[in-house]
């Protein structure tokens, strides 16, 4: 029986009472009850290419123009050569204008801030306490607001030493090593202002928690239960000052302060920047935003506006259009996502839509850096690189002992990553504590001893078989020889005498006092030599790609000011915290707990200080 | 006024679609929502349940958030998000907790075990763990965990086994759920299992608003639903609806209810048959013949033969993904899953 599709309807809307949906299906394809799942079925194949390219035009630019040069006008012409785009990517097409007639509110200050994490707050607090009239912006609303990552890296703040934490720390020795980490590709201004002032502004921000909260030292220095803290390995740094607090406070206790104090300054919560205003020049001079919650638009007419929005890595479009070199690195085991702490791409889209520039490749929090499966823990054998580690075929192949963990990890994103065997001695617990304040470092507390010593004794319990580890996800054997372990393991011959002339090797290396395979330093030279010997196998275990935040974006000047054509600022604009690019070098590093978060606190208050230098004519 | 349940079929796309797909599939949401809304304001919304909600990109997420919040009124609807482990990140959950969505569900439990240990690959329990300090974090004390019962080879043991791998997570509730893959007696029995296990760990099973309350099972359970995306199903009482389940086309049409809604089927025993028996012979493991007959008394074979006649193996050839309500997205839609 075939119905007409009215018919069909008809009868339906009589049967369902209310039906008030059905005056939708006056069109609907009329079926045959017991042929309608044939039309349900119908399946086509789709092609994702003519889907793009009917809802992405691609912008697509490789722009030049002969120029008089602004900077030296007696230099002869500059060619602005503005960004040539490879990428489709739908985030990247700059939105329609907003009509005037959609901005239900307006707003006049001297600066508006999009974004009140911890960099864009400090900014914006500052800019306040300079006497400006600023308005913050922030998507969260007021009632579940929350910062996210409370570890604050920095050196030489009164409360971390008031906690136990190191101090009189060497700024210029903090700002070559960042540099060294970098590959001197960090903004060498950004990073001596984080040298210089990072003590200052963690106490300025701790202040602004009203005593809510208290501070906690994250990774104390040397202490008699850990007297073997490292503060440097090889050429690289370490500094034990870092602290948590939860700045949540701050911002909250300045939205009080600084409405209190001008009447035309704001922290306007559940608001989010929707594009950038620009004049005839192209200088940013304000702000459209829209209500979370009803959708409806202000606008923030503003004589510099800084945007603070954080990372992009929540923004799976943006990440997967971004970090291409990551993408590249990864094999079928790796992941690609952000896991938790990222955020969605808003300030950096803006100020590509008005000619920021990207910083390209940039980097994420660890997504290069080799963690354990999918977990917030780098991956044990890394965090122990007080044995030897070795490839597939039982052979080692880089220096376990070099710089910080993200770095001593970097060979392990161009490998495979399938199978790695990292070999112990008995007295892997003792040489665990010669270790760094470093972001991943297992902090050889006697409880965290205790718990490595347990797993050792119950592979040792069950010798001849491998013991399966929950925490490490890896697979422990233990015996009197290496040989004895290499036997039960039911290894190839060849990879069973790789691993024991590897440790042979290796023990040679130690008695020469000099490892001339890989140019371990003397002082980590641990023989394998105490029985019983350990072996653990880590398969596939060692996964990149998975990333806390990303932390490069739109690139900035020393100041802050975003950076436009032919690499000059975009008037107006400001950028800062993980909305910025040019900070990090490869990945993430952390000569100490929390760099990130205390930087972007640092620069985001330096970035106020910018800000107000602008205002007051001082900034060329 | 009557009551509607809404739901939001949101297909997988991963981490890396093609350009372009996530920020099209988003925008045609919102065009059938605005194009729905007069109707829909017709009625009550007690509950919206966003499927995936953590596969659009927080923009889009955010955009039909908003499209949804300015065409319909919301106010007393119990609001569901589900999102994957993978896409829980700050920038979703700011999105969905502005939006005050009170209740998270992650798939994770006896279907992971047997899946990706059967593919050796790691699973990582710890991960859960995480992001329950993070929900937590956000005052988000409601992350919920899925427990499938009825999967195929699934053991009263392996349940146990994943069912303490989940109580080692301490997550705020437990929800078992009925797979469709078991006969029912076995289904029944492993959730009978599941219950007297959770409760003697001090675990209320969850009945109130829950997944299975939730969902949208294909087909919808009865009453008044409306679902809003490719493919998506409506159930009208005795009649069901069908968008269409062709991608390019839903783009094109998502804001023309009238080309867009492509069957329309008065439910009677005979379609349920044959629509449960497609959908089983979908499965890797195929349609237990026995039960078939059990239920249906009627012959296995005859519907299979029926079935195939309509060419199933082509149909299913380039249907990868078997969603909750049997909506099946294409796998040229999703490289490097």
């Amino acid at each position: 029986m075939n119905l007409t599709r009215r018919d069909f309807m008809k009868s339906a809307a009589a049967s369902a009472a209310g039906l008030a949906l059905t005056g939708l299906l006056g069109g609907c394809a009329a079926s045959d009850v017991s042929t309608a799942a044939e039309t349900s079925a119908d399946t086509t194949t789709a092609s994702a290419q003519t889907m793009a390219e009917t809802t992405a035009s691609i912008a697509e630019t490789t722009a030049s123009a002969a120029e008089e040069n602004p900077v030296n006008p007696g230099a002869g012409p500059v060619t602005q050569i503005t960004e040539t785009v490879y990428s489709s990517a739908s985030w990247r097409i700059k939105p329609e204008p907003i009509a005037q007639s959609e901005i239900t509110e307006t707003y006049d200050a001297d600066v508006c801030v999009v974004g009140l994490g911890h960099a864009g707050a400090a900014a914006a607090v500052h800019v306040a306490e300079c006497g400006y009239s600023v308005i913050g912006l922030e998507k969260q609303l007021q009632d579940t607001f929350r910062t996210t990552g409370n570890d604050m890296g920095h050196i030489n703040s009164k409360v971390s030493e008031s906690v136990g934490g190191g101090s009189g720390y060497d700024p210029i020795e903090w700002y070559n090593n960042w540099m060294l980490n970098t590959a001197n590709a960090a903004n060498p201004t950004l990073a001596m202002k984080f040298a210089q002032n990072s003590g200052e502004a963690i106490d300025w921000w701790y202040e602004k928690t009203n005593g809510e909260t208290e501070a906690k030292l994250v990774f104390a220095p040397a202490n008699e239960e850990r007297p073997h803290i490292l503060t440097e390995v090889g050429p690289f740094h370490f500094y034990c000052s870092s602290v948590n607090f939860n700045d949540t406070f701050s911002v909250l206790n300045c939205k009080e302060t600084i409405e209190s104090d001008n009447a035309d300054s704001k922290f306007l919560f559940g608001y989010a920047g929707a594009k950038l205003l620009q004049d005839a020049d192209g200088a940013v001079t304000g702000v459209v935003a829209y209500n979370v919650e009803s959708g409806e638009y202000i606008q923030i007419n503003a004589r510099a506006v800084v945007l603070a929005t954080g990372g992009f890595g929540g923004n799976q479009e943006m990440a997967n259009d971004l970090l291409v070199d990551l993408k590249y690195s990864l094999q079928p085991n790796d992941a690609f996502n952000a896991m938790g702490m990222d955020r969605s791409g808003d300030g950096i889209q803006m100020g590509y839509w008005v000619g920021g520039r990207l910083e390209q490749n940039p980097a994420t929090m660890d997504g290069r850096a080799s963690w354990q499966t999918s977990s917030p823990a780098l991956v044990p054998m890394l965090s122990h690189p007080q044995g030897i580690h070795l490839d597939y075929t039982g052979r080692r192949f880089y220096n376990e002992y070099w710089g910080p963990i993200e770095m001593r990890s970097r060979p392990l994103a161009s490998r495979n990553r399938d199978l790695f065997y990292a070999v112990f001695d008995d007295n892997l617990t003792d040489y665990m504590q010669y270790v760094p304040a470093s972001h991943g470092t297992t902090n050889p507390t006697a409880e965290t001893l205790s718990e490595v010593r347990a797993i050792m004794d119950a592979a040792y319990a069950v010798k001849g078989t491998g013991y399966a580890d929950e925490a490490s996800k890896s697979v422990w054997y233990a015996g009197d020889s290496i040989e004895e372990i290499v036997s039960a393991m039911g290894l190839s011959d060849k990879v069973a005498a790789n691993i024991v002339a590897s440790v042979n090797s290796w023990n040679q290396c130690v008695t020469a006092d000099m490892d001339n395979q890989y140019g371990r330093e003397a002082k980590f030279l641990f023989p394998i030599e105490k029985g019983p010997f350990y072996i653990q196998v880590n398969e596939n275990n060692v996964v990149l790609g998975n990333f806390l935040v990303t932390l490069g974006g739109l690139l900035v000047d020393g100041d802050q000011r975003v950076l436009g054509e032919n690499w000059m600022p975009i008037n107006g604009l400001f950028a800062t915290g993980n909305t910025t690019g040019g900070r990090f070098g490869w990945d993430y590093f952390s000569p100490s707990y929390g760099v990130s978060v205390g930087m972007a606190v640092t620069l985001g208050r330096e970035c106020g200080k910018s800000v107000a230098q602008m205002l007051e004519g001082e900034l060329v | 006024m009557d009551e509607i349940k809404l739901n939001i079929e949101i297909p997988v796309f991963g981490w890396q679609p093609k350009t372009g797909i996530r920020h099209a599939y988003g925008q045609a949401l919102c065009r059938e929502l605005q194009a729905a809304a007069k109707e829909l304001s017709e009625y009550t919304i007690p509950m919206l349940h966003i499927s995936r909600a953590g596969e659009l990109g927080c923009g889009e997420l955010e955009r039909l958030l908003l499209v949804l919040r300015k065409s319909l009124d919301l106010t007393s609807a119990w609001k569901v998000a589900d999102i994957a482990p993978e896409h829980m990140n700050t920038a979703n959950l700011t999105v969905l907790r502005n939006f005050r969505v009170h209740w998270y569900r992650i798939d994770f439990g006896a279907w992971n075990i047997v899946d990706f240990k059967a593919m050796k690959r790691p699973y990582d329990y710890s991960l859960y763990s995480s992001i329950k300090q993070l929900l937590h974090f956000y005052d988000m004390h409601n992350f919920s965990a899925l427990l499938l019962c009825g999967l195929p080879n699934q053991k009263t043991m392996s349940l146990r086994d994943s069912l303490n791998r989940v109580l080692e997570t301490e997550p705020d509730g437990i929800c078992l759920k009925p797979a469709q893959t078991a006969p029912v007696a076995v289904t029944e029995e492993l959730l009978a299992f599941g219950r007297e296990f959770l409760e003697t760990a001090g675990y209320r099973p969850e009945t109130v608003y829950d997944y299975v309350k939730s969902d949208l099972n294909r087909p919808p359970q009865p009453g008044f639903y409306w679902g809003v995306g490719c493919g998506a199903v409506s159930r009208m009482e005795d009649v069901l609806l069908q968008n269409t389940p062709d991608p390019d086309a839903y783009l094109q049409d998502s804001d023309n209810l009238e080309k867009l809604i492509v069957s329309a089927v008065r439910l009677n025993p005979a379609w349920l048959m044959e629509e449960s028996l497609r959908q089983q012979l979908l499965l890797p493991t195929g349609a237990d013949s026995l039960f078939f007959e059990r239920k249906y008394g009627i012959l296995f074979e005859e519907y299979r033969q029926r079935l195939l006649t309509r060419d199933l193996a082509k149909e299913c050839q380039d249907r990868l993904i078997l969603t909750q309500k049997g909506i099946i997205w294409l796998a040229a839609l999703t490289d490097n899953r």
